[in-house]
């Protein structure tokens, strides 16, 4: 949390608002961590939780013993909004259903589906299972064969970063591939459009001696040609920026090979659950058991949020035509002739 | 009845609002929520 109120919060000057609730003898529930920051022209004030997009999920701490919370949400929810500083819209998303099996207090918040979902893995108890149960598909043996070919070009391992001169090699070699990542498929890339990116994943990546964040790199000799960072919450591992390097490593997939290098590190380590994180990839199918849905809410609250919501509105529809018009209007259709209108366009 | 009270100059506390009801503080710094965890 200072590591974000340093980095992000900073960047995107949010006012961080974390909210307890105590029942009526004092003892605490929960708490939810929230922010309220400004955005676009009019300043318009939006309380969300406080991740600004980086978390897979947004939940409250749960404090045991846990109990069912007094009054109804609406309530609760109507009384947090009156505690934080003034806003005019609340955006909350990613909210999970359960935090870690218990129910999630806010859930019934949620009236939208999120896009995408989480996936996770449920570890088996040891490495010999592992092989048991996925050693004979085709990803698990080309990894294998793959590790034999490169171990040729140099030693080939994975390093965990403990000492801050690996984490620093590591997570160098991380924004690096990432961005190249971006680049490739036109994503934006949020090392630099978003302040305070970079300093808060290297600022938690600081914190991997503390075993509350973990870096490592599959290092072909002393060159890291894939890296995952994620988190630890006590034997849950979080993954929450995988990359690789391409060039002449790409026909070897090293990704695939770092994530299974890193799930029988996982496993030898007594971890029982490897969350991918949001995404809905293909390769996560293969490896999940545990598809997270996610919920999200959006409210007005004010004349301004509404005024925000038009412009925005009205500015997103204004993006997509200028695509149609800049992109979709000069692609060939299938009989050679370019597209000039909605029914040309829909005959593509 | 509502009540509010500070936490090292940072934090609000608004309630309970009756005895089956529920306390809320919020702390505006993660120093703050550090300090009382």
């Amino acid at each position: 949390m200072a590591v974000w109120e340093r980095t992000l919060g900073a960047g995107l000057n949010a006012q961080s608002c974390i909210v307890r609730v105590d029942d009526a003898q004092g003892l605490p529930l929960f708490a939810v961590f929230l922010a309220v920051r400004r955005v676009g022209r009019l300043g318009t004030r939006v309380l969300s939780f406080m991740d600004a997009g980086v978390c897979d999920y947004n939940a409250p701490i749960l404090f045991e013993p846990l109990r069912p919370i007094p009054v109804p949400l609406r309530v609760l929810w109507r009384r947090i909004q009156s505690a934080v500083p003034s806003h005019d819209i609340v955006s909350l998303e990613k909210m999970p259903s359960t935090v870690k099996g218990a129910p999630n207090p806010l859930w019934l918040l949620g009236d939208l589906s999120h896009p995408s979902r989480c996936h996770a893995m449920t570890l088996p108890l040891d490495w010999e299972t592992f092989e048991r149960e996925k050693g004979r598909h085709t990803i698990v043996k080309a990894a294998r064969s793959n590790l034999r070919t490169l171990d040729k070009h140099g030693p080939t391992r994975m390093l965990i970063a403990e000492k801050p001169s690996e984490i620093d090699r590591l997570f160098d070699a991380l924004v690096a591939q990432k961005r190249r990542q971006f680049k490739e498929t036109g994503v934006k890339d949020l090392f630099d459009s978003v302040p305070g990116f970079e300093a808060f994943y290297r600022g938690s990546a600081g914190l991997a001696n503390l075993g509350v964040t973990h870096l490592s790199g599959l290092c072909v000799g002393d060159e890291p040609v894939a890296t995952i960072f994620g988190f630890l919450d006590r034997d849950y591992f979080y993954g929450v920026l995988t990359a690789y390097t391409r060039g002449q490593w790409a026909r070897y997939s090293c990704g695939n090979l770092h994530i299974q290098m890193l799930l029988r590190w996982a496993i030898e380590h007594g971890l029982t659950r490897f969350d991918f994180g949001i995404g809905d990839e293909n390769y996560k199918m293969f490896w999940c058991d545990q598809h997270v849905e996610l919920h999200d809410t959006r409210r007005i609250t004010s004349l301004k949020g509404h005024a925000h919501a038009t412009l925005s509105n009205v500015r997103g529809k204004a993006r997509s035509a200028l695509r149609w018009l800049g992109t979709d209007r000069n692609r060939p259709t299938r009989s050679g002739m370019h597209c000039t209108g909605r029914k040309s366009k829909t005959a593509v | 009845m509502t009540s509010s009270t500070q936490l090292d100059g940072e934090a609000v506390a608004i309630g309970p609002m009756s005895a089956a009801d529920v306390q809320l503080t919020v702390f505006n710094s993660a120093a703050a929520f550090a300090a009382w965890w």
